[in-house]
């Protein structure tokens, strides 16, 4: 978070773990699908989330709107906690953050038009007269770049993008402060995603609005973020200010990085940037859901040292606003100024 | 012909280097209620030993239908309406069913996006890979066995056994997807082709088939078409690109005069998107959707969309033009007489 | 495809048909069905009374007219009641999962056990008989088929994302389960209720034929089978196999029809268009 920027949304040491199994006859075992997670966003701000797919990210979007009850932790928005307040009093609060979900097909009523789909948060909050209603429709659409044609038509009728954008009118039409966007872009075509992201980067200096960015695509995350949170099964494993995007010092967030396409054919290179023949040992199984003491990634770390397995590594900043959770953070310096 | 040969990429430069299996003309439609649905029009390649030819697009575009057209795997309502698919001078269309069905997985295999669905859940992937093999070959099950086993070494897979008598839901998503390509790769094929191959997967374990993928290329000699939406993905791994669009290939060439001299609108546009941060703190977004297939602008298809539209754009569809070598382009843009590809 | 369409439109208008009919009784006859006329017992069909006359001299096409009124009515109505009762268990078990439903779920094993004719049997014995009895009767004791339907089909559908983003946007459940949930169930509502009407008329047929249903002297369809069944040794075998023809037409029709309804339902859900869509999708990318 800037220095004087004033926080709208304060996630403290969030958990939410889910048990799966039989039960008593073959035991339960405990997911932890977001483990002991903080994190702020500032007024404006957008953070990036980004991480491999079941690594907690989308859990940790809806847990954040309280749309899935956390395990533990408090969820704090605008000074006021969300955790443990009523169904009631939450809906309330509720219209001041919004969610765009990945696949707009599925997160839209099918027999609903699109102004009764983006209609339905109006109608629940406020009493507004037809030509009220409409008006505003009228303009959350203007401001999604869509005309007013598209108010009686269906979701089957649209392409992936023009959906997308309903979805986005549908979180915008409240005036919220938070907008949670869980992968929205990752359904579209290649095209089409760049529109949304000038979209969404567009609406965001408009209204002030601030952003949780989830994202698997870095290069998206990178356009549009002020700050990247980088997650692997369940923990946020750094915290990079944009500028520091290219320079990440965790060994996972490296391996995510270097992991990347690279964007010329001149920029092939053959070497990973460590040795992985280990990790894809260990970790191409889908093993048992990691539990116990020590850094999740441990198993895959070609760093690893004692401590690693005997203790969680906290986050801690080590440049400004650069968090890095990391115990041989001396190894990783060294590798990084000798390769670059 | 002349025209054809050229159009498919064979040339001067690697006139001596034949290709593996050469794709001429080939259309392949559906014949649907709304009318006759042009999935591939006239599409012309080549592929080469050992090389990797990345066919581009957005979802839509034709470019799955082309890949099934190769092995022939086009249901009804679709059909092949014409064009020539040689692998070593035989028009893989002329052929009968069951001679087809002896080519599929021996001479040319595929891969698929999702390898979840192209196992049958019910069985150990080294059943289905033992079957695969003595489908083709008359060895014993032991023996199967044991190149089933080697094959899974070539994919960097360790604890081999396990894998082996492992079923699909067991394997992550990128071990299923390295058994897939050993299997693919088992019979050692001239032509592999890898739909999406990577899509599913996670960045890490992309990274790391997409290495495999190269190295095994490169290794077996076999000519990789490789199906993609990611021009990422084909800055890692392709040696020659084909940029296809509303079931036409627009402009095909090296990696190298794609990303450094393209020549198509389209193309240039599909390259800003995975280079994204601009000065100015925007996207080159291209305008528009991807054409509905049933209903394809008149003109060059991606007129509507395009920046540099001329008139002409929107009444007649462009003809060819080398641009350099191997390197075309469909677009009037590139219009000039010494260009065009005779005999159009 | 084509015999099912041939079925369907046959049986919808034999419904049709026979619903004119008997709400318009009046219009078909001019005889009153419970009115005694002791000079014309046991008259054949035809010679003045279209289907002839039963052992009172009623006249029986009247009697049908105004019988298939009321056994029709109950049908309709008590599948009404055990819709809403079911429709609303089912969505809350369905839509509050855990331990409720669990709950819920087992109170309808229980009763599932008890086999309903008994049910109805037992509680129309201790009450008077009366339409809206046997209407509550009926109803009360065939809900549970359909809440166990619409539980299942809300389990699967609250885990789609419209209803997290209903609920994102502020929704409140009962709007979400009422505005969102219950109308994608009504392809299986509808169906299910066609079925329950031809099963209700079954069973109001069944009660009445014992003396537990429609009062006596109310013509029912039930009714005039338990009448006719001791006049088929006298030789009047018109007074049972009209009503009987009726109420296994009657039925066949409704089953029929909600045969075909299920196809064209399960059509229209997906859309025509965005159907024919879907499947170019998938011959395209040929999955």
């Amino acid at each position: 978070m800037k220095k004087g920027r004033y926080p709208v949304l304060e996630i403290r040491n969030m958990r939410k773990y889910y048990s799966a199994g039989i039960g008593w006859i073959f035991g339960r075992e405990i997911i932890k699908a977001v483990d002991d997670v903080s994190l702020t966003i500032a007024q404006g701000e957008t953070v990036g989330l980004v991480g491999e797919s079941g690594c907690g990210k989308s859990t940790f979007g809806r847990t954040v709107l309280l749309l899935e009850r956390p395990t533990s932790g408090q969820v704090w928005f605008d000074g006021t906690k969300l955790t443990g307040l009523s169904h009631r009093q939450l809906r309330l609060l509720r219209k001041h953050m919004q969610i765009v979900f990945q696949d707009s097909m599925s997160s839209f009523d099918t027999r609903f038009t699109i102004a009764e789909i983006i209609g339905e948060p109006l109608l629940n909050y406020e009493k507004l007269s037809k030509e009220a209603f409409k008006e505003r429709i009228k303009k959350v659409l203007d401001a999604v770049e869509l005309d007013e044609t598209f108010m009686g038509r269906y979701p089957g009728q649209l392409s992936g993008g023009q959906r997308q954008r309903v979805g986005i009118a549908r979180a915008l039409i409240l005036n919220p402060r938070l907008i949670i966007l869980d992968e929205p872009m990752s359904s579209l075509d290649v095209s089409v995603q760049a529109q949304i992201l000038n979209l969404l980067k567009k609406l965001k200096l408009r209204y002030g609005l601030a952003y949780l960015f989830i994202s698997h695509d870095l290069r998206a995350v990178e356009f549009l973020s002020d700050r990247i949170a980088v997650m692997y099964m369940g923990r946020v494993v750094e915290i990079l200010p944009k500028r520091s995007i290219n320079m990440p010092i965790h060994p996972y967030s490296r391996l995510l990085l270097s992991s990347v396409p690279v964007k010329h054919p001149c920029l092939r290179t053959n070497k990973p940037i460590y040795e992985t023949q280990k990790s894809e040992k260990e970790n191409t199984w889908i093993s048992i859901p990691w539990q116990g003491a020590g850094c999740a990634f441990r198993f895959r770390c070609p760093y690893v040292i004692k401590k690693c397995s005997e203790e969680r590594p906290e986050l801690l900043h080590i440049n400004g606003e650069h968090q890095v959770a990391c115990f041989n953070l001396s190894s990783q310096r060294r590798i990084i100024d000798g390769t670059n | 012909m002349v025209k054809n040969l050229k159009r498919s990429g064979l040339t001067k430069e690697n006139i001596n280097c034949a290709p593996v299996m050469e794709v001429v003309d080939l259309s392949t439609s559906f014949l649907t209620a709304a009318g006759e649905i042009k999935a591939v029009r006239e599409v012309s390649f080549s592929l080469f030993a050992g090389q990797v030819l990345a066919v581009v697009g957005e979802s839509g575009c034709g470019k799955s239908v082309t890949a099934r057209s190769l092995l022939r795997l086009i249901d009804p309502p679709g059909y092949i309406k014409n064009g020539w698919v040689l692998l070593n001078g035989v028009n893989l269309l002329n052929l009968t069913e069951g001679e087809m069905r002896r080519l599929r997985g021996t001479e040319i295999s595929m891969v698929f996006q999702d390898p979840m669905t192209s196992f049958d859940p019910v069985y150990t992937v080294g059943r289905q890979f033992t079957e695969a093999l003595m489908a083709h070959e008359k060895i014993s099950q032991q023996e199967a066995k044991q190149q089933a086993l080697q094959m899974l070494s070539k994919v960097s897979l360790q604890d081999l056994e396990r894998v082996f008598n492992s079923y699909p839901f067991q394997l992550s998503g990128g071990m299923r997807q390295r058994v897939m390509i050993a299997i693919a790769l088992a019979m050692k094929p001239k032509v592999l082709i890898a739909d999406e191959p990577t899509t599913a997967l996670d960045v890490t374990v992309q990274s790391g088939i997409l290495a495999e993928l190269k190295r095994l290329n490169k290794e077996t000699g076999s000519a990789l078409l490789l199906i993609t939406h990611d021009l990422g993905v084909v800055a890692e791994l392709a040696d020659r690109v084909a940029i296809m669009y509303a079931g036409r290939i627009v402009e095909i060439g090296s990696v190298y005069d794609i990303f450094d001299h393209a020549q198509h609108p389209y193309t240039r546009a599909l390259l800003t998107s995975i280079n994204p941060i601009q000065e100015d703190g925007g996207l080159t977004a291209i305008p528009g959707q991807p054409p509905d297939m049933a209903n394809v602008p008149p003109g060059c298809p991606f007129s509507p969309r395009c920046p540099e539209a001329l008139r002409q754009c929107r009444q007649k569809e462009p003809e060819q033009y080398i641009i350099a070598g191997e390197h075309w382009v469909s677009c009037w843009r590139a219009e000039s007489e010494e260009r065009k590809i005779s005999g159009a | 495809m084509s015999k099912y369409k041939t079925v369907t439109v046959i049986s919808f208008i034999v419904l049709t048909v026979m619903a004119v009919m008997v709400i318009g009784a009046p219009l078909f006859t001019a005889k009153d069905p419970t009115g005694v006329e002791l000079t014309k017992t046991l008259r054949q069909p035809g010679q003045g009374n279209l289907l002839g006359t039963d052992e009172m001299g009623r006249d029986i096409w009247t009697r049908l007219l105004y019988g298939g009124r009321v056994s029709l009515s109950v049908g309709v109505a008590s599948v009404a009641v055990s819709t809403v009762l079911g429709v609303a268990y089912g969505a809350i078990s369905g839509y509050a999962g855990g331990w409720v439903d669990r709950v819920l779920m087992r109170i309808i094993d229980a009763l599932l056990c008890l086999p309903s004719m008994l049910i109805m049997l037992v509680i129309q014995s201790m009450t008077r008989p009366s339409l809206t009895n046997v209407v509550l009767v009926i109803g009360f004791t065939t809900w549970m088929q359909m809440s166990r339907l619409v539980r299942t089909e809300v389990l699967s559908l609250k885990e789609r994302e419209f209803v997290l983003a209903a609920l994102a946007a502020g929704t409140p459940v009962w709007k979400i389960i009422l505005r969102h949930l219950v109308p994608h169930c009504s392809p299986t509502i509808i169906v299910m209720a066609t079925v329950g009407v031809g099963h209700a008329i079954l069973s109001e047929t069944s009660l009445s034929f014992l003396g537990l249903g429609i009062p006596p002297h109310q013509p029912s369809l039930g009714n005039m089978l338990i009448g006719g069944q001791n006049q088929i040794l006298a030789g009047a075998w018109w007074i049972p196999v009209f009503p009987g023809a009726m109420i296994i037409s009657t039925v066949l029709a409704i089953t029929f029809a909600s045969d075909g309804l299920q196809h064209i339902l399960m059509l229209r859900n997906a859309g025509i268009e965005e159907g024919v869509k879907k499947w170019l999708k998938i011959s395209k990318e040929a999955a």
